[in-house]
């Protein structure tokens, strides 16, 4: 090692080792600040107005002052993590074209979302890009959903208020979710000047209410499992996960009563649609791959070849072809017993697909668990179907656990696969969202934001798999110190 | 215990109590509401399916069978009776089974065996459905016959990307075919390089001890991770139509390289020579060239053991003597290239200037959509891999590196002789999947109109209408690939955990 003085010693001796008291807030504020002085540059720059100013502003230098400023906001962060990024010469080049690359990418981000796109194609469309089509010519159809919105509120509010956590890490966010839900629920759907016979005070109330349910049923489970024992609160998740089933029945129920009115499957779309079918794909997969992994790991050749070949045949091939093969040949094997639309038949292959890798998952907890479980649980009395489902199935899916996720995340993800058999979820709208008169050719605008709502759901998805990592104590803490 | 053991126990206790000949049915059905139900369902779905079935065996006009002939067929008053009785026998064989599995009387093997057929009689009406569905289709239904003599058709259709086989109308379906192979063999071989490379480096950087690196390439990860694939393709391909110039103003690189939104062309390199017989088809001539480019490397490889065979000799005249191997070799190699290979200029030919219509003579030709797929398919299956290569260096004992650091080594050698190779044994089965799913997930360039297998059997199927013979097909085609890369990375698995740690 070399006693030479490296960058950040410099540093140091030229700003006389200045250190602020509260370094995480002067972070945020630097970053902060760089974000509006790159955002105000390029309104200048630009001569666009911007939100606290109306009248457009053109001159170039002063845009690029507010750049340079940007800058000096990135290079205070360096001088406050100057022993991190500047300790020594390799560090220095890579800190150096790191900022280059940040800064040039949230320039184009910053001017693309703020400056070049149009986003009335999203704001207008709105109804289509959540509900599809039909709901959205059909308008009254909309009432059928209330029941699953009121009971999804309860749903909720329960779940979030037995995590044991503070009350203002759900409240915050939840409200600001709910405010910015009945603003664009409530706002006038057609531009301005044409005329609209949309109601919104109906809309707005039945919002209120389920708003109030979801409050109603945070605070009530919050005060009551704040304190509770660990076995109470699983068993009030597994009431919930029962519930989460029981509304997802009643939803498709209220949609599509028996009988002659009600909206068919084959009508739904748009991101709605996508949650329905992945949750469908979710539950019914999860009872399919249980049955694959104990039907393969079961000794009698009657269970165990069938499951087997069913799991290798449908891994063989990719999702696209199954998902083909449900819009081509299903019907024919299908129609004389039942007339499914597409939809319906969707969710049956998508959830075998799901099923058969939920399987193999599966069957890796199941071998993982030491044979003296079930030794232990048949001395105890218990029948097979009892030490399967009671001792050897919950350990499994604990193991199991983050790959499960994993492949939920999967599916929601696969689920924009759909648009090739012609159904309508929110990717096929945003795809044809741009060929809407007003909105030639915008499919950048409709295709991030749809990737991005795609995009969310996920990273949500995949934090809570985290979060469950971390609670059941299955994260590995390996050292491995890198440069 | 056998049913009649059972049988009999049940006698005898009608003997004691014959005020009650039959079980309490209140009793029973509040015991057992959820078996209720199943026999309920199982009744319903059961009647459904062998209703089908038996309509399936119905006598067809003139006393013959519907469509085949070496079954017998069933006039209407016995479909009747038998749809009617059928089921009712069905549920109640299979859920009195149920019923007495259930008890407990009978030993584990005896259980056993006769949950085995119990279920198989169980799915007697499902399995009889289909079947008979099946054969029906298969006499009735285009779709549903099996043969392969709709492939040596024409098949009336043009391919954008055709390498290394020339398509024509004219030619057979598996001719296409076989293009759409080499396709999507070209872009997955392509990302699984790209994507190993970018991969390990950015789970590297995700480790990094300089916060940005790592920050930015946590960004990296979750943006590209959690954003499905279909959108990921269409941006890519958005944005290369966006970035690439149109026709008119090409970007043009020595006269050799025409890059534009609707085609990238550069200089082809022509094989024309073969090693195996007299016809030149292209994918012989590859396999030739294959062979002349890698026998040189065998020969030197095997002469420079000979030389080494007793250690190796670093003196001035072993030296001398493997430079003069090398040279030679390479000289011949050389030779051999400049023999059999030649490099075609691609030639832009206007027939009516000022007109749109122009086209290419000679030169290799990539589209838009190829490099959109490469590009999506690589950074898609990059991220998964930055994500193996952080979680099998994590898992390294702390030790290793501290070693290393102890030993003097710098950062760039601790990395590439401590830990990447340490890492890599725990690294190849989970690669092994990514590199899986990168083979499946190319099937998605349907999507963006770049004509792989799986869009080739698409167009072929709609042309030829025989649906199952081509989705079989395919299915043994992406079979066979996952086998091949599961066989290649299970050799190297091999290799690499062969020295036990």
């Amino acid at each position: 090692m070399s006693n030479s003085k490296s960058f950040a010693d410099y540093l140091s001796d030229w700003f006389s080792d200045y250190e602020p008291a509260d370094k995480n807030l002067h972070t945020k504020v630097a970053m902060f600040l760089s974000f509006i002085f790159i955002y105000t540059g390029l309104a200048i720059q630009k001569s666009r107005s911007w939100f606290f100013w109306d009248q457009p502003f053109d001159s170039p230098v002063i845009g690029s002052i507010f750049l340079i400023f940007s800058w000096a906001s990135f290079a205070y962060l360096g001088y406050l993590y100057r022993y991190n990024l500047f300790n020594n010469r390799a560090n220095f080049i890579t800190t150096i074209i790191c900022f280059y690359i940040i800064f040039n990418f949230l320039e184009g981000i910053i001017s693309f979302v703020f400056f070049s796109a149009n986003w009335e194609v999203i704001w207008v469309n709105r109804r289509m890009l959540i509900f599809g089509p039909f709901f959205t010519s059909h308008g009254e159809e909309i009432r059928r959903l209330w029941p699953t919105v009121y009971l999804m509120g309860i749903l909720l509010g329960s779940v979030y208020g037995s995590l044991g956590e503070k009350r203002r890490n759900f409240l915050i966010p939840f409200t600001i979710f709910a405010i910015c839900g009945v603003i664009a629920a409530t706002q006038n759907i057609r531009p301005e000047g044409t005329k609209s016979h949309y109601d919104y005070h109906e809309t707005l109330y039945k919002l209120l209410a389920a708003l109030f349910l979801t409050y109603v049923s945070f605070l009530l489970s919050h005060r009551y499992y704040k304190d509770a024992e660990e076995y109470q609160v699983n068993f009030f998740h597994q009431l919930l996960s029962v519930f989460g089933v029981i509304i997802f029945i009643l939803t498709i129920y209220f949609l599509d009563p028996p009988g002659d009115e009600g909206v068919s499957p084959g009508e739904w779309g748009g991101l709605f649609l996508n949650f329905i079918l992945s949750s469908a794909a979710i539950v019914l997969g999860f009872g399919v791959g249980i049955a694959l992994a104990f039907g393969r790991r079961s000794s009698l050749p009657v269970f165990s070849w069938p499951s087997t070949a069913i799991i290798e045949i449908v891994r063989s091939g990719p999702l696209v072809a199954w998902l083909f093969i449900a819009y081509i040949l299903l019907p024919d094997v299908l129609t004389p017993v039942w007339e499914a639309d597409r939809v319906s038949r969707t969710i049956l292959i998508l959830s075998l697909f799901s099923g058969c890798y939920l399987a193999e998952i599966l069957r890796g907890g199941l071998q993982a668990i030491p044979a003296g479980q079930q030794e232990a649980a048949l001395s105890l009395g218990l029948s097979t179907t009892q030490t399967n489902m009671l001792i050897i199935l919950p350990q499994a899916i604990r193991t199991t656990m983050p790959a499960i996720v994993s492949n939920m995340i999967g599916l929601w993800k696969d689920t924009s696969l759909i648009h090739l058999l012609g159904i309508h979820d929110a990717f096929q709208v945003a795809k044809v969202l741009p060929a809407q008169w007003e909105f030639v050719g915008l499919y950048p605008e409709a295709l991030l934001f749809v990737g991005m709502i795609f995009w969310i759901v996920s990273f949500y998805l995949s934090k809570i798999s985290q979060r469950i990592e971390k609670s059941l104590g299955l994260k590995n803490e390996g050292g491995g110190e890198m440069t | 215990m056998s049913y009649i053991d059972v049988f009999q126990d049940y006698l005898i206790e009608v003997r004691r109590k014959p005020d009650k000949l039959f079980i309490d049915v209140s009793n029973f059905l509040l015991n057992n509401w959820l078996f209720i139900i199943f026999v309920y369902c199982y009744y319903r779905l059961s009647d459904n399916f062998l209703g089908q079935a038996l309509l399936l065996l119905q006598d067809g006009p003139g006393g013959v069978p519907q469509f085949y002939t070496w079954i017998f067929a069933l006039t209407d008053s016995a479909i009747d009776v038998l749809s009617f009785w059928l089921p009712i026998l069905f549920t109640l064989v299979v859920f009195s089974g149920i019923y007495y599995l259930q008890i407990g009387r009978f030993n584990p093997e005896e259980s056993d065996r006769n949950s085995q057929y119990l279920s198989l009689v169980a799915l007697t009406p499902f399995v009889l459905y289909f079947i008979l569905q099946l054969v029906y289709l298969n006499h009735t239904d285009k779709s549903w016959y099996f043969g392969l003599e709709f492939m040596d058709e024409e098949a009336g259709f043009q391919l954008s990307n055709d390498w290394p086989w020339e398509t024509d109308m004219e030619d057979s379906r598996w001719q296409f075919y076989a293009v759409g192979i080499s396709n999507a063999v070209r872009v997955v071989l392509i990302s699984i390089l790209f994507c190993t490379i970018i991969g390990t480096f950015v789970g590297v950087a995700r480790l990094s001890n300089n916060l940005l690196l790592s920050k930015l390439a946590e960004v990296y990860v979750e943006f590209f991770r959690n954003m499905p694939l279909v959108v990921q393709l269409f941006f890519w391909l958005m944005i290369l139509g966006d970035i690439l110039p149109r026709h008119d103003e090409m970007w043009v690189f020595w006269d050799w390289f025409f890059i534009s939104n609707r085609t990238i062309q550069f200089p082809a390199i022509i094989v024309d020579f073969c090693l195996f017989g007299s016809s030149c088809d292209p994918f012989r001539n590859l396999i030739s060239f294959a062979i002349v480019v890698i026998i040189p490397f065998i020969f030197l490889r095997q002469a420079t053991n000979y030389l080494d065979k007793e250690g190796v000799d670093d003196s001035e005249e072993g030296f001398r003597k493997k430079m003069y191997l090398w040279v030679g070799t390479l000289l011949v190699l050389f030779l051999l290239l400049k023999w059999s290979v030649d490099i075609e200029q691609p030639v832009l030919v206007q027939p009516n200037p000022g007109y749109a219509s122009w086209y290419f003579e000679g030169g290799e030709e990539i589209s838009s959509p190829f490099i959109a797929l490469m590009i999506g398919l690589t950074i898609y299956t990059s991220v998964q891999v930055a994500e193996i290569v952080r979680g099998s260096i994590q898992s390294l004992p702390r030790g290793q590196v501290e070693a290393a650091i102890s030993l003097g080594l710098s950062p760039f050698q601790r990395l590439r002789l401590v830990i990447l190779p340490q890492a890599l044994r725990s690294m190849i089965p989970p690669l092994n999947n990514q590199y899986l799913n990168c083979w499946k997930n190319s099937s998605l360039a349907i999507i963006i109109s770049f004509s792989d297998h799986f869009a080739v059997s698409q167009t072929i199927l709609n042309n030829a209408g025989q649906a199952v013979p081509m989705f079989i097909m395919l299915l043994i085609t992406y079979q066979i690939g996952s086998m091949l890369i599961s066989a290649i990375m299970n050799y190297l698995n091999s290799r690499v955990t062969k020295v036990k740690i």
